[in-house]
């Protein structure tokens, strides 16, 4: 009998060898492949769906895997056991890529109202330039000539060069009558000689921008030389096989070695998103100089490998806001080796540097009348309010409910995801899905209308039951509790029945009740009003668009003029983006970070109160929402 | 120069909340008990009305619970198993003014009693005794409303006060109370927000805002009570300053609270220094008792029967017209 077995991993072509009896998912996990389970491998949330494509394996019956969908090949790794060699296909979330509102698309929106911004003048240059040859008479050194040229020809002042570009400098410099193409980095006052490319040199110079966050991380590729955003991508976290939130990774890495795992993973991310992307945009990942990271405290300190213990135990201390430059090669980035990394700084431990960056993307530093709002609405919720001259911020922990997590039916905004959803007063659901196939799940956008839709129309109570005389042939019960159904088995694409919980729904409550009451103590802190804002930029993974009438329906958003809102999508994305683009940005950026006043929401005292009036739809205090409440009249559906 | 009490006004009213029927409103009691209708905070006579006086109700059981005071046992020694005869010492010689018919024994895992027995017992106390009902259940939903939706049946038209619904589980409750014309409790875990949510709900579904009494679930003394006493001034306060949600009369249960502490039952043998449990226990529900009367209850459910004559005489003292200290003193 063999002891051993070759299992292949699809899409990711890579075959490894496994002992008889291995539970399939400790070995993905083993490859280091991405698959999501938060049952902890009980068989019981039915996330680790994978096809066995090739070999028979002995798989145990789950309530979470129906009959129907074990026959189509699909299996639960957790319920696994490898006893051949197999062919396994995992979901193929890291292949792929869709456009967010973010980079190209989002300076086609919104290019008017933050111009000032948007200009390209990159801390990265390609420069060609004609060293003259040595001579008796001058007997400077190379790289002196080399210098003194790019200072006489490009006005440039180029101070240091690298150890690894000097080994190349001799030759470089003796052929081609001297002509050379140098990449200069500025670092501090002057520039740094980073790279001389071969000849001829590369046609591009590229810059790597990436949202890493707790759940979902995103990469895109701009053009460093005209600012055009090449290519997307989007996929999960993989520290997510590592928890779910900041907490339980913080957690997770107090053990020994584990650290360093987080890193690897976070980097492990990036590579395979960065990878993808290059591909798409046709470019060689030697092409990217320059790199700019916008993440959260803490993923910021997994990605450099510092420990964020001290993020969670008071007095929540991190261990630098203000990143300061490394190169991609001691991260261990697939990129050119001397490029240049970026961390957008950090506020505090729980006001990192997707909200800096994000802040850059928003018209609010360039207003010095108007008052504004902003809100990232991720897993770890953060708000700012103010304008050129002032700004607050405080944190809430909102949970991953608008981004994919926390929810049975839940996805990223990646292909497959339903993102838009509407339901007639008699029940007829219609939906888009982001790439027009048939639905994995919804996305935040399609949970806001789906959880607004089954309100307005009764479906749902205040308090989010669902009301189960209303909900008739939708209503589903099974081991798991009472829930809607959103799509039948056959017209979904794994095959099973698409099914809004009310245990999700509880969960989409909670979160839409965080992200309000922080909204409202916030401002209350602050002296203002809701109405006193002028305008209320969301951010968030929701997808490409947000209903911002069903936001308000719920709750999750205030009741002002629908004119005042602005949804701009991943923020984190397009502010690490803007950072590649232009020198300003980055000190832009960097000086935000010193400009905020921390609000330490949990030391409110009536924190909780707020919260929990905040945990109704849309609110229990109805005169909060004049809007949705001249629909409600007691004993009568909204639509009546 | 005299003195002159600062007076709040308040723009809210708590509703008028009657529970039990006479002859002449189609059920048999021999009166019914009017709570709520305050315009200012709890024994506040000189800013605004108290029509009605705080109720003291005591309880009776279907199947007595295991950990029933010693103390109390005393009290009623035979009659514990028999809830008509209980029902009728509690109103006869203790002055109870309601008798709650607690139906625990009903929950699977407490006695697994039949829905039929359930009401067999609710009928044999409303035969017992005149003064109005309340017929308190359990948090297992399935059995609750099962013996909920029996026993209002069976009561109907006696205006019961069905003790409880909850957030989770309140549809089934509410809608045979409306049926079969009873009041309810709406209970809620000792939160602002939540308590006005249920109201919320409840109003919702078309249920009369004139037949709703709140539970803020309350701690004994020594087991939250500053809390619970803070929530419910709140709740007050806010039905006061007009918000119809929390402007219904609240419902207190400092008996079975206080019979469950350690502090109320354990015997002086064991704690000599804690001094004399009868007295002990009386004490433990008087303090609960006089404590949330200030915060603003307006029913009590309550044990012990000493401590039920105390309270009696401290509401009837409060409320006497010409008594030092009392209605008359405190009016400006």
């Amino acid at each position: 009998m063999r002891k051993a077995f070759k299992v292949e991993f699809l899409p990711f072509r890579s075959t490894h060898s496994f002992a008889r009896g291995t539970n399939l998912l400790d070995a993905i996990r083993k490859a280091g492949l991405p698959l999501k389970s938060t049952c902890g491998g009980k068989g019981t949330c039915g996330e680790c769906l994978v096809r066995i494509e090739g070999g028979e394996a002995r798989i145990r019956t789950s309530a979470a895997l129906p009959e129907e969908v074990r026959r189509l090949g699909y299996a639960l790794a957790c319920q696994t056991e490898i006893e051949e060699d197999l062919t396994v296909e995992l979901p193929r979330f890291e292949e792929q890529s869709i456009r967010t509102v973010a980079g190209s698309r989002f300076f086609e929106e919104h290019r008017d109202r933050i111009s000032g911004v948007f200009e390209v003048n990159p801390v990265v240059r390609k420069i060609q330039v004609s060293v003259p040859a040595a001579t008796l008479s001058d007997n400077s050194s190379d790289l002196r000539r080399l210098q003194r040229q790019i200072h006489k020809e490009k006005g440039l002042r180029c101070l240091q060069a690298e150890h690894r570009v000097l080994k190349k400098l001799a030759a470089a410099v003796r052929e081609k009558e001297g002509e050379v193409t140098a990449i200069l980095v500025k670092t501090g006052p002057g520039w740094t000689l980073v790279d001389l490319q071969p000849n001829p040199p590369s046609k591009n110079l590229c810059g790597l921008a990436c949202d890493i966050g707790t759940t979902t991380v995103v990469c895109e590729i701009a053009d460093l030389e005209d600012g055009r955003v090449l290519s997307t991508t989007t996929g999960f976290n993989q520290q997510l096989r590592c928890g779910e939130d900041v907490i339980s990774r913080i957690d997770y890495a107090r053990r020994p070695g584990r650290l360093q795992e987080l890193q690897t993973l976070a980097v492990q991310t990036i590579n395979a998103l960065a990878e993808k992307s290059c591909r798409e945009a046709g470019i060689s990942s030697d092409d990217i100089y320059y790199v700019s990271v916008a993440g959260n405290t803490t993923m910021t300190h997994l990605l450099l490998g510092l420990d964020p213990r001290f993020i969670r135990e008071e007095p929540y201390i991190p261990t630098m806001n203000l990143v300061p430059m490394v190169k991609a090669s001691d991260l261990g980035l697939n990129v050119n080796p001397e490029a240049r990394v970026h961390c957008a700084p950090a506020v505090g431990s729980y006001v990192g540097g997707d909200i800096t960056a994000g802040l850059l993307s928003t018209p609010i530093l360039r207003d010095a009348e108007k008052t504004s709002l902003f809100i990232d609405a991720g897993t770890n919720g953060e708000l700012v309010i103010g304008n050129r001259d002032w700004l607050a911020t405080c944190a809430c922990s909102a949970g991953p409910a608008f981004e994919g997590g926390g929810t049975k039916c839940g996805l990223p905004a990646i292909e497959g995801a339903i993102e838009a959803v509407t339901i007639s007063k008699s029940g007829d659901l219609a939906y888009r899905v982001i790439g027009g196939g048939k639905p994995k799940g919804l996305c935040g956008s399609g949970l806001v209308d789906l959880l607004a839709g089954l309100f307005v129309h009764g479906y749902l109570d205040r308090s989010g039951k669902l009301d189960q005389e209303r909900a008739g042939k939708r209503l589903v019960r099974n081991g798991e509790g009472t829930g809607f159904l959103v799509e039948k088995a056959p017209r979904s694409y794994w095959g099973r029945d698409l099914i809004l919980t009310e245990k999700d729904i509880t969960n989409l409550i909670r979160t839409k009740g965080a992200i309000f009451s922080a909204c409202a103590l916030l401002l209350k802190n602050i002296g203002l009003t809701f109405d006193q804002l002028d305008a209320v930029y969301i951010a968030g993974g929701f997808g490409q668009h947000l209903d911002v009438d069903n936001a308000i329906r719920i709750g999750l958003l205030p009741d002002l003029d629908r004119e005042k809102f602005h949804y701009l999508g991943n923020t984190s994305l397009s502010g690490a983006y803007l950072v590649l683009l232009s020198e300003k940005n980055r000190e832009l950026v960097n000086a935000i970070a010193g400009k905020m006043t921390y609000i330490e929401l949990n030391a409110e005292p009536g924190y909780m109160n707020e919260y929990t009036g905040s945990l109704f739809l849309p609110h229990t205090d109805i005169g909060l929402f004049p809007s949705v409440k001249k629909f409600l009249r007691p004993g009568k559906r909204l639509d009546d | 120069m005299t003195f002159e009490i600062p007076r709040e006004t308040n723009p809210g009213k708590i509703i008028e909340v009657t529970i039990g029927a006479t002859s002449d409103q189609g059920g048999t009691r021999s009166r019914s008990v009017t709570i709520g209708g305050s315009t200012a905070l709890p024994f506040h006579f000189f800013e605004g009305l108290h029509p009605h006086r705080p109720v003291v109700a005591m309880e009776v059981f279907d199947k007595a619970p295991a950990k029933y005071p010693d103390s109390l046992r005393e009290y009623y020694q035979d009659v514990l198993d028999k809830p008509g005869e209980m029902a009728r010492r509690c109103v006869a010689d203790f002055g109870a003014e309601m008798v709650s018919v607690r139906l625990e024994g009903t929950h699977p895992e407490k006695g697994g009693r039949s829905t039929e027995e359930a009401v067999e017992v609710v009928k044999d106390v409303l035969a017992a005794v005149e003064v109005p009902l309340i017929i308190t259940g359990h948090s297992h939903f399935e059995k609750n409303n099962e013996v909920m939706k029996k026993v209002c049946e069976a009561t109907a038209g006696e205006n019961c006060l069905i003790n409880y619904v909850e957030t989770n589980n309140y549809k089934t409750i509410a809608a045979a109370c409306l049926a079969y014309h009873h009041t309810l409790v709406a209970q809620t875990p000792i939160d602002v927000n939540l308590a006005k949510q249920l109201n919320i709900l409840l109003t919702d579904i078309n249920f009369p805002q004139d037949r709703l009494v709140m539970d803020p679930l309350t701690g004994a003394l020594g087991y939250g009570l500053e809390y619970s006493y803070s929530i419910m001034e709140r709740i007050r306060n806010e039905g006061l300053a007009g918000d119809r949600m929390l402007g219904f009369p609240m419902l207190i249960t400092p008996g079975a609270e206080c019979a469950k502490v350690k502090e109320a039952r354990a015997t002086e043998k064991d704690n000599p220094h804690w001094g004399d449990e009868k007295r002990r226990g009386a004490y433990w529900e008087i303090a609960t008792a006089m404590s949330l009367l200030i915060a603003g209850a307006d029913l009590l459910i309550m044990d012990h029967p000493q401590a039920v004559k105390v309270v009696r005489k401290q509401i009837a003292e409060m409320f006497h017209p010409n008594k030092e200290g009392g209605h008359g003193s405190l009016r400006a």
